[in-house]
């Protein structure tokens, strides 16, 4: 159990609630939000997630601070939250995903980009899918969603302190784990590395 | 580069939203408005009297409703079927956020996964023309049974409200993989060391036997079903919409619940109706109508389920047990299936 460091206080009533603000973050945001939701659980999934994370925001707008953080930041909080209810399929489709049969061989150089990203694209999915969901989330938010650790604590109402030792252990054990890769060379040992059969 | 800068790129290449996620949100959107009774948010507070804003509210209006009954008609049709056990208008779940067909799939299946220590209740009753109704009750405890844990399962049968049978099986889930034909995915395990008891009331016996297979997900069979994909018969409602075979087709309102009606996708004459309960996502009632073929050709069985998930208390544990009448007989025993 990890200990808070502080508390996160309740925000009080502020800005959304002027309507053409809501429709201005729906404008600005809809398709960040999509386009994240998309890259966790798929494109199907994330078009009812997307509309339910606008729904919720408009049913609970009059809770968002913006002196706490943006309000992309918020809005990515709460498609985090409504996410945890799709684990299982977010795990599905790693597992699928690892299992794809990879090119014979790395690409031999690292300028040609698309096939080195498709070669690697099944040991990341594995990676990701041995992370704990707290460590996923947070991780993501900061790669995909380019959250800082500030915003990453306001969307999720977690201590900064909480978000920076999950993201430093998600980093780790996603390093420990493409340890078996090597980024010079573009080359992974498959011997060496775990299974995500166990996390499914 | 390091593993950051790998992450960044993995998955960078989805689409963007579609026309309809972005008219399926503003449908959200509009659908949470309505339950605060609030004003369209693309419109101006200082501009509300005039006749233009009365004009772009109209049109605005228009737009937005042609894009939630579009997107709602993309998802289901609201059609009540006239042969549905209760089927009247939802009025208080009229404007809220409707679930498509895919979002209730993933609940659905994480609702009958989620519960745990409850007793799975089924009353159920069968109608066929020209013959007496019949009607059972069945308790499964607990329901989703987890492998090394003893599950109970009671039943009866009763026509035209005499019974006629009783029955209990008690069993220890197996472990996974330990099964020979996959218990998570058909809902039935064989090599299984089942106790079962049945009570005959029409001949006044009664007979012990071991049951080598029992069913994991009992209640909710649906083993009439066959995949038009993968020709294999589906064998209970989870697997049913695990395949995407079953679709939304309303919203009504079933004894003061709100429900999300769905009707099954495959082809042939047998159909099935439920209704999931719309804020938890369990399974209320099912409506499953088939031929009856012979010896009754032409026919057509429908057979109501009505699913209750009950508390383990002392009282509804006791009716897992089974007891077998003063005086009857006991035959012999054998091994069933």
């Amino acid at each position: 159990m990890e200990r808070e460091d502080r508390t996160i206080p309740t925000p009080p009533r502020k800005s959304l609630e002027d309507p053409q603000s809501f429709e201005a973050a729906f404008r600005a945001n809809f398709q960040h939000v999509h386009r994240f939701l998309a890259r966790r659980v798929g494109s199907a999934l994330a078009d009812d997630l997307a509309a339910e994370t606008f729904a919720v925001a408009f049913r609970r707008r009059e809770t968002f601070d913006p002196s706490l953080g943006e309000v992309r930041a918020w809005l990515f909080g709460i498609a985090t939250n409504l996410l945890h209810a799709h684990w299982r399929e977010e795990q599905h489709l790693l597992a699928l995903e690892a299992r794809i049969v990879s090119e014979p061989g790395p690409p031999t150089t690292e300028s040609d980009d698309e096939p080195l990203a498709r070669w690697v694209a099944p040991h990341l999915a594995r990676a990701l899918g041995l992370l704990s969901q707290d460590q996923r989330d947070v991780l993501l938010l900061h790669a995909w969603a380019d959250l800082s650790n500030e915003e990453i604590a306001s969307a999720l109402g977690v201590p900064a302190g909480t978000i920076r030792s999950r993201l430093s252990r998600a980093r780790a054990e996603l390093r420990d784990y493409l340890g078996a890769f090597d980024f010079d060379r573009w080359l992974f040992d498959e011997k060496s590395a775990p299974t995500l059969e166990d996390r499914e | 580069m390091n593993e950051l800068d790998v992450l960044k790129r993995f998955r960078d290449d989805v689409p963007e939203p579609s026309t309809d996620a972005w008219l399926r949100a503003r449908a959200a959107i509009e659908a949470a408005r309505a339950e605060t009774s609030e004003r369209p948010t693309q419109l101006g507070a200082g501009r509300r009297s005039t006749p233009r804003y009365r004009r772009r509210l109209v049109v605005v209006g228009f737009g937005v409703a042609v894009a939630v009954i579009a997107v709602g008609a993309a998802l289901a049709t609201d059609k009540q079927s006239p042969s549905a056990p209760v089927a009247r208008s939802d009025s208080a779940g009229r404007n809220a956020v409707r679930p498509n067909a895919s979002v209730v799939r993933t609940r659905l299946i994480d609702a009958l996964s989620g519960e745990k220590d409850t007793i799975f209740y089924t009353q159920s009753s069968t109608e066929v023309p020209g013959q007496p109704t019949r009607t059972g009750e069945e308790w499964d405890y607990p329901w989703n049974g987890q492998p090394g844990q003893v599950v109970r399962q009671a039943g009866s049968g009763s026509v035209e409200g005499t019974v006629q049978n009783k029955w209990s099986l008690t069993f220890t889930v197996p472990a996974e993989g330990a099964t020979n034909n996959g218990g998570e995915t058909t809902g039935v395990a064989c090599n299984v060391a089942g106790q079962r008891i049945d009570v005959d009331y029409a001949n006044q016996t009664w007979q012990s036997s071991e049951q080598s297979c029992v069913t994991l997900t009992p209640g909710l069979d649906t083993d009439e079903f066959v995949d038009p994909t993968t020709h294999q018969p589906v064998s209970n409602i989870k697997a049913l919409v695990a395949d995407g075979l079953l679709r939304v087709v309303g919203y009504p309102t079933i004894e003061g619940q709100s429900t999300v009606e769905l009707k099954s996708n495959t082809r042939g004459a047998t159909t099935l109706e439920l209704w999931v309960n719309a804020s938890t996502y369990l399974p209320v009632r099912s409506m499953n109508t088939s031929p009856t073929g012979d010896p009754n050709p032409g026919k057509t069985s429908t057979t109501v389920d009505r699913y209750s998930f009950l508390s383990p208390t002392q009282a509804n544990l006791a009716s897992l047990q089974v007891t077998v009448p003063a005086g009857f007989r006991e035959i012999a025993s054998s091994q069933k299936g």
